[in-house]
């Protein structure tokens, strides 16, 4: 530090100097010691030079990604055409010409329209349509017997991230089919649990009070039929799962007779251990 | 057209490009980039409802983006969490001027996704610090930690080129 400039040192200015450059939040008056400490300290005017002019070398290195001329017309189409297939919504995005087509690697098969009058193009639409609803229907009564399993990690990474929001999902009328398990602490679980997405597993929503009764600690519990997941977890009781992080989140995965459970709690290890029933655990 | 549709088509007018390019980064190819700029796409018609504030649509996109990446490679981050430590100090030294997009490819290509993504962020110059940690639901300090890190290791590979490329300088397994 160089003791002239003593309202902020080197190494505070030039944090302060990357957090105003990255567009985030700063304290005004640390942005404003930061660049008054800028103009008077050569060492830092040729660090943050160089830094500056490194991150703007190497920044245009990074963005120079030549992107395939054909790409938006392919995502275009591929949206129309999953349009189709989610419920007849066939005019949902603007048309694409139909020479932009070209096959997607996501969707084998699918080749470029032919132009033809706009009535005939209408009825192959509702045509697709009505046969894409068929064929789901039937789908949807061909896997029913045999399960449609899915991936424990999938589930729980989704929960996990801050794509959605569990609050918005719907309360399940019958919790009653998703008991609560025996092998861990339940007395912070006091709501429904909600429906988790359109598969039948449930997510009780908790919060766990924290160590020093200050504030609260989101958790989740995932509760799931064994007979819905490709892979069960091994462990069999919540003590024996090992701890996992998704995210802000630690989780433990177990199974308890035909339900599968992962229980999220954001944090560490420690706040997860407080969940762990003292003395013995009737199974 | 409805709204779901028109804000859709707009999005990827206005993002396509940028997201083309982040997958790219992520995947190092041009075939895996492409499919998961139409994955991202196709989810986000799906998931739709789940867009809270259609003002955050484009980290949205971003975050779909990045979990279809995970998704689809399966590894477990934790595996990669032992090798932080072996992260090199920056150099004094510029980096020199015959820098390509190769060349970075080639580096990011060996760096732990933990690192790799908010270097790809940063530099892409689109999201602040705080953003780029909500994407990655870690706190603000860890970003700026890695990418301080990751920089660090950028900028050495850039120097001395004879480092570059190794594919256990940083996650102690190879790749």
């Amino acid at each position: 530090m160089n003791p002239r400039f003593d309202s902020l040192d080197c190494t505070t200015t030039r944090q302060a100097l990357e957090l105003v450059r990255a567009g985030d939040p700063t304290d005004s008056g640390v942005a404003a010691s930061a660049a008054q400490h800028l103009r008077e300290c050569p060492e830092c005017q040729i660090v943050v030079g160089k830094r500056a002019e490194f991150d703007a070398h190497i920044g245009a290195a990074f963005r120079d990604v030549p992107v395939p001329a054909d790409l938006k017309s392919r995502i275009l189409a591929g949206l129309e055409r999953s349009a189709v297939q989610l419920g007849g919504q066939s005019t949902a995005l603007p048309p694409v010409p139909p020479s932009d087509i070209l096959p997607l690697s996501t969707v084998p098969g699918f080749q470029p329209a032919r132009r033809m009058r706009s009535t005939r193009r209408w009825l192959l639409r509702l045509s697709v349509a009505a046969v894409a609803l068929i064929g789901v229907g039937l789908g949807l009564w061909w896997t029913k017997p045999f399960g449609m399993t899915e991936l424990l990690d999938d589930m729980v990474a989704q929960i996990a991230s801050d794509e959605i929001d569990p609050a918005a999902f719907p309360a399940l009328a019958d919790d009653a089919a998703f008991p609560l398990p025996a092998t861990m602490v339940t007395r912070y679980l006091t709501e429904v649990p909600r429906q988790f997405g359109s598969s039948s597993a449930a997510l009780y929503l908790f919060q766990l009070p924290s160590r020093q009764q200050r504030s609260e600690v989101a958790c989740r519990l995932l509760v799931v039929p064994v007979a819905r997941l490709q892979v069960s977890p091994t462990a069999t009781s919540f003590r024996e799962g090992a701890p996992v992080y998704f995210g802000r989140y630690c989780t433990r995965a177990w199974v308890e007779g035909e339900l599968a459970f992962v229980c999220l709690v954001q944090g560490g290890e420690d706040e997860m251990q407080r969940l762990i029933p003292r003395g013995p655990v009737a199974i | 057209m409805d709204h779901r549709a028109r804000k859709l088509a707009e999005l990827v007018e206005q993002h396509y490009e940028l997201l083309y390019r982040y997958a790219y980064r992520l995947t190092g190819s041009v075939a895996d980039a492409e499919d998961l700029t139409q994955q991202t796409f196709l989810t986000a018609q799906c998931k739709w409802d789940q867009l809270r504030d259609e003002t955050c649509a484009k980290s949205w996109l971003f975050t779909i983006t990045r979990n279809a990446y995970l998704k689809q490679r399966r590894t477990p981050s934790c595996v990669l969490l032992g090798s932080v430590d072996e992260l090199v100090e920056p150099s004094s030294e510029p980096p020199s001027d015959d820098i390509d997009s190769e060349a970075i490819q080639n580096i990011l290509n060996t760096l732990p996704e933990e690192f790799r993504t908010p270097l790809i962020l940063f530099y892409f110059q689109e999201f602040s610090y705080k953003e780029i940690a909500d994407q990655m639901g870690v706190p603000l300090g860890t970003v700026m930690s890695r990418l301080a890190r990751a920089r660090a290791h950028l900028k050495q590979r850039l120097t001395i080129p004879e480092l570059a490329p190794s594919s256990h300088s940083l996650t102690g397994h190879a790749s």
